[in-house]
């Protein structure tokens, strides 16, 4: 039985959580220990840049530091390891939802380019079918982190109404919740706000469509999932540096004023209201059938 | 000398002790050994060629086959379970189900709509096998036709409407397939648990 516990820049007695618990080889942010130099797990090498967590600082500049003058070169992770990680170098999603999902099971996703440039923001339902007890099949979607693999991220959905006329996009367990709960098949999709007509082969849209509850996954607005789906194809194809990187799940959003609401400690602001959010190219036009 | 008598007993029953480790230690190893290879050969892809095949196989390990599986695999496996239910096939429609019961996300939401299918394109066979099955406890299938038709309520403009539709249909069913009186107040009974607020 482990007696201690992770911190949240992984400092404990100067040793890796991970490694030192696990046995493993990559421990902290899945990054190896820099073994040699500061003795065992004192400090991790992400590749760009080396990270001592017994001072939760960098070693040196962060190349995109001109994206934050207000911090310092050196800050790990704007000094909030436990909502944020590290960018991973490629574009990420951020999924803010609001603890108790039964009352509120809504949330807002927030796709950031490599340099943690916001390039997108759309609305969700992270709420289940069966739930608020998210290690239960077809509850709510779990918390933690998840992996957008590099190839194959978009898969079609054919005429399948759960999905609606664009590609789900493809999410791998990798840690918190949904690596504890052993659950899989979670996905960000949209669906059930159209009628597939199999005479024409095309999808009907259906007046006032909601974003009815799912059995885990993130149901998004149709047109928000083909905006997402341009975007990053957008990113990719623009910048060879850009991949898919990881989702991340926070119930953080506060209610204030009646209104639900992200927290950015960083910048003292909040950012509007998720339930007032829309999507920013509502115009943007569905996929059409495949 | 009655130590030596006790000396040797202990001996023996060391000697047994070790006998047993050795067999459990045997029993286990082949066990996790028969496991490995159970799950080693498990592929959704393999299964839903041969689904026949694979019945017995997929109604042990249901939930092997939905996860860490290619997704167009597990839903070719899926369709094809549901093409063989709707042309009579009952062990298929009761590995649907148990399938069913192991899914989660973006599987589990397909089963909604497997659901619907099989009620309108395969409406005695569903009957019959759930009317069959009415004392087992898991009711697998029932609970996989009333979640689809709760979604499909949950979808229409008017869900009274629908409702008094879907009564109608049950009804006219029971009669084109001359159900007793007993077996069609049972499959009314299917339409009442049906609850459409739970996508809302």
């Amino acid at each position: 039985m482990l007696k201690s516990a992770a911190y949240p820049f992984n400092t404990i007695n100067g040793k890796d959580f991970f490694v030192r618990n696990f046995g493993l080889r990559f421990g902290f942010n899945g990054k190896e220990d820099d073994n040699e130099v500061k003795g065992q797990g004192n400090s991790q090498d992400f590749g760009s840049r080396i990270y001592d967590n017994r001072l939760g600082r960098w070693l040196s500049v962060d190349p995109e530091a001109s994206i934050y003058p207000a911090w310092s070169p050196y800050v790990f992770v704007r000094d909030n390891p436990i909502l944020r990680v590290d960018p991973t170098g490629k574009w990420d999603i951020e999924v803010h939802v609001y603890k108790d999902r039964e009352k509120y099971g809504y949330g807002t996703a927030i796709v950031k380019d490599r340099h943690g440039k916001e390039v997108f923001r759309f609305e969700i339902r992270a709420q289940g079918t069966a739930g608020a007890n998210r290690m239960k099949e077809d509850a709510n979607t779990p918390l933690g982190t998840y992996d957008i693999p590099d190839q194959g991220m978009w898969k079609d959905g054919g005429s399948r109404k759960s999905y609606g006329p664009n590609p789900r996009l493809i999410l791998d367990p990798e840690s918190g919740e949904i690596k504890e709960s052993n659950r899989d098949d979670i996905r960000i999709h949209g669906g059930r706000q159209e009628e597939y007509d199999e005479a024409t082969g095309k999808w009907i849209d259906i007046k006032n469509p909601q974003l009815k509850k799912t059995h885990g996954c993130l149901r998004a607005l149709d047109e928000d999932v083909a905006t997402l789906k341009s975007v990053t194809d957008k990113l990719m194809k623009n910048d060879s540096k850009e991949n898919g990187g990881k989702l991340t799940i926070v119930d953080d959003l506060e209610k204030k004023d009646g209104k639900y609401v992200i927290p950015d400690n960083s910048t003292g602001v909040p950012l509007p209201p998720s339930n007032d959010i829309k999507s920013t190219n509502s115009n943007t036009k569905k996929t059409g059938g495949d | 000398m009655i130590l030596k008598v006790q000396i040797q007993i202990q001996k023996r029953q060391e000697g047994i002790k070790m006998n047993l480790y050795i067999l459990v230690y045997t029993v286990l190893a082949s066990i996790s050994c028969s496991i490995y290879n159970i799950q080693k050969t498990i592929d959704a892809c393999i299964a839903a060629d041969k689904v026949t095949d694979y019945l017995d196989n997929i109604a042990l390990n249901p939930k092997l086959y939905l996860t860490n599986q290619n997704d167009d695999c597990v839903f070719k496996l899926i369709d094809t379970l549901r093409y063989n239910s709707v042309l009579g096939s009952a062990r298929s429609l009761e590995v649907l189900g148990l399938l069913y019961r192991n899914s989660d996300g973006e599987i589990s939401e397909y089963f909604d709509e497997i659901g619907v299918e099989i009620f309108y394109s395969g409406f005695d066979v569903f009957a019959n096998f759930i009317y069959l099955h009415r004392k087992d406890k898991t009711k697998n299938v029932e609970k996989m036709i009333i979640r689809g038709m709760s979604f499909e309520i949950s979808m229409a403009k008017n869900r009274r409407m629908k409702r008094e539709d879907l009564k109608k249909y049950i009804l006219n069913q029971c009669k084109k397939y001359k159900y007793l009186k007993h077996k069609t107040d049972y499959l009314l009974g299917i339409e009442k648990q049906m609850n459409p607020s739970i996508f809302d």
